[in-house]
């Protein structure tokens, strides 16, 4: 298995839309428990993913997704597994696609040789801060997860608990 | 051709926030071409009442995900004043790198990411890595390279937290500065390319003429960013205190931003603006880009103020090596500022991306804020928006409905407006 050295997490969302915030929540609950490994809280970056993601080998995105499945229930996938169908009309610096950027990444030949998107249905997204019952007590299952695929990305123990 | 239009464009992509634009037509008489604001008002200016000054460039900057570093220049500039605290040299310098890296990355978003896909008549940036990669490659790379400086300079991308009131909390050292000026002068031929990239699409520019009042800072020896007075094409020169009598602010019905005004129903503020004041102000290479770009100075059509930003980006490359080469000169010193609190008032003024920013505080003796006033670029621009839509709507009425409603969208995104923030989400299907 390739083992990688320069490693991110990338949580993105805004915690001012309800469950929108639970990449950036996640990132604050992965730097207290210590990764070794970079964690980034993008916010609603835009195209500031292209720039981020060309400084690593190994990246795991953490957003919101609507998926069609439970409030809270979250899947891991990587990109060549899933095609967006979100509507984006076109390009806003707020209303972007990750998954665009992830090809326009790919395109300029200097995307991660691995990307992960850890994936979580929101229950509301509404303007507001908080994160919704469903997701908050899907806290430490996205973490579990999060630091298995961490693990095998840096194939180092202490990360995988 | 006698026709019913009615186009509603609501939330126009590819600008920073939401903003709707009417047009409607019936018979072929034009009965309303109309630009809203929806957004809700912020009330920073209530946010920093109450305090210290140490906190109102941090709270400032907030104001702005793009132009955090012009809101916290322009805080600091009024905070300065109030409290009679006066910078070094060498601060005022890297000032201006800091503000040249701002402008460098905001124009090359909006130049790269919003406005080439209309100049291609593609949808956004994402189709064009398909048909030109090499630009887009090259768009990413300049707009990578202020990124870089950003966080050179101001410790970060954005929200900057190296400027402080009086200084800099941390200096660039000399190694960061060569490697910095290196980056820059490296960058001219990937500019020379955008720009006469940007000449061969020219073209898909509509060709529309409507003169108006320019307002922008003026500097005698500068073309000016972070200080000067208020330069009106219609008035002439004007002292930064005399603000309000320049922006005059005004409540319309259609938007939640308020409207401004000074010499005529509106005025406008940004690049262009800058352009037609201080054009003899460029420096040779932002000349020298300008007239690959067509540029004969003045320019009445306001699509042009994005070709000015692409001038300005090119400028502010040139301006920066010179800044860097003095800096390396005199070498990079620490500084800390002493402050002493007292009661005062100071107004900022700062050209940022968009255009010309105030900001306005009273301090009380101990030097907590009593009373704040912003007026932000994109603000003194909408009436201007609102004015050029009903000067092109007539020429627009025999065009078909998408055409119409691409031409009023590209007005709009050519004053590159920030409106303000929102949210995004992913929406997937799997592939089975």
């Amino acid at each position: 298995m390739v083992r990688y050295t320069r490693i991110a997490v990338i949580g993105i969302g805004n915690p001012l839309m309800g469950d929108d915030g639970i990449g950036p929540r996640l990132i604050e609950e992965l730097k207290l428990l210590g990764t070794g490994v970079e964690l980034i809280d993008i916010g609603t970056g835009g195209m500031q993913l292209v720039h981020v993601l060309a400084g690593y080998d190994a990246v795991l995105l953490i957003d919101a997704a609507d998926m069609g499945i439970e409030p809270g229930q979250f899947r891991v996938f990587s990109p060549e597994n899933a095609v967006s169908v979100k509507e984006c009309r076109s390009y806003s610096l707020h209303d972007w696609d990750i998954m665009r950027s992830i090809e326009i990444s790919n395109d300029l030949g200097e995307a991660p040789e691995r990307i992960l998107i850890l994936a979580i249905q929101p229950g509301s997204l509404r303007m507001g801060e908080g994160i919704s019952p469903e997701v908050e007590m899907g806290i430490p299952r996205y973490i579990g997860a999060a630091m298995s695929e961490l693990g095998n990305m840096s194939g180092s123990m202490n990360v995988n608990k | 051709m006698a026709k019913d239009v009615n186009i509603h464009v609501e939330h126009l992509t590819r600008v920073e926030g939401h903003g709707d634009i009417y047009f409607n037509a019936k018979e072929g008489k034009l009965e309303k071409v109309e630009w809203h604001v929806t957004e809700a008002p912020r009330f920073f200016e209530a946010m920093v009442r109450g305090k210290s000054y140490v906190h109102l460039q941090p709270i400032t900057s907030r104001i702005c995900g793009i132009c955090s570093i012009g809101h916290s220049l322009a805080s600091l500039k009024a905070t300065e004043e109030a409290l009679g605290v006066s910078i070094s040299h060498q601060t005022e310098l890297l000032r201006r790198l800091a503000l040249h890296a701002e402008n460098m990355q905001s124009h090359m978003l909006h130049i790269g990411y919003l406005v080439v896909p209309d100049l291609f008549r593609v949808g956004s940036v994402f189709p064009l890595v398909d048909t030109n990669k090499d630009a887009v490659v090259k768009i990413v790379a300049l707009h990578r390279l202020a990124n870089f400086m950003s966080d050179l300079i101001c410790g970060r991308t954005t929200h900057p937290i190296r400027l402080a009131v009086g200084g800099f909390r941390v200096v660039p050292t000399r190694k960061e500065l060569e490697a910095l000026r290196a980056r820059l002068d490296g960058a001219k031929d990937t500019i020379d390319e955008i720009a006469s990239l940007l000449a061969s699409v020219k073209g898909a520019l509509p060709d529309f003429e409507r003169e108006t009042e320019y307002i922008g800072l003026v500097h005698p020896d500068l073309y000016a960013l972070y200080d000067g007075d208020i330069g009106s094409t219609d008035t002439g020169t004007h002292p930064v205190n005399y603000y309000r009598s320049i922006t005059n602010e005004y409540v319309v019905q259609q938007s939640t931003a308020k409207y401004t005004k000074h010499n005529r129903e509106s005025y406008f503020v940004g690049a262009l603006a800058r352009y037609n004041l201080n054009y003899a102000k460029l420096s040779d290479y932002g000349k020298k880009i300008s007239t690959v770009l067509g540029m004969e100075p003045p320019i009445h059509n306001t699509f042009m103020n994005t070709y000015a930003q692409m001038v300005e980006y090119a400028d502010s490359v040139q301006d920066s090596l010179l800044i860097i080469d003095e800096l390396l000169e005199g070498g990079v010193h620490p500084e800390l500022a002493q402050v002493k609190t007292k009661a005062g008032r100071g107004i900022g003024a700062v050209e940022v991306p968009r255009g010309i920013l105030f900001h306005d505080y009273t301090l009380d003796r101990l030097g907590n804020c009593t009373k704040a006033n912003c007026i932000i670029p994109t603000n003194q621009n909408h009436a201007n928006i609102q004015k050029d839509m009903e000067a092109i709507a007539p020429s627009l009425m025999e065009l078909p409905e998408k055409e119409i409603e691409l031409t009023l969208e590209m007005l709009v995104r050519a004053y590159d407006p920030c409106i303000s923030c929102s949210t995004h989400f992913l929406n997937v299907h799997f592939i089975r």
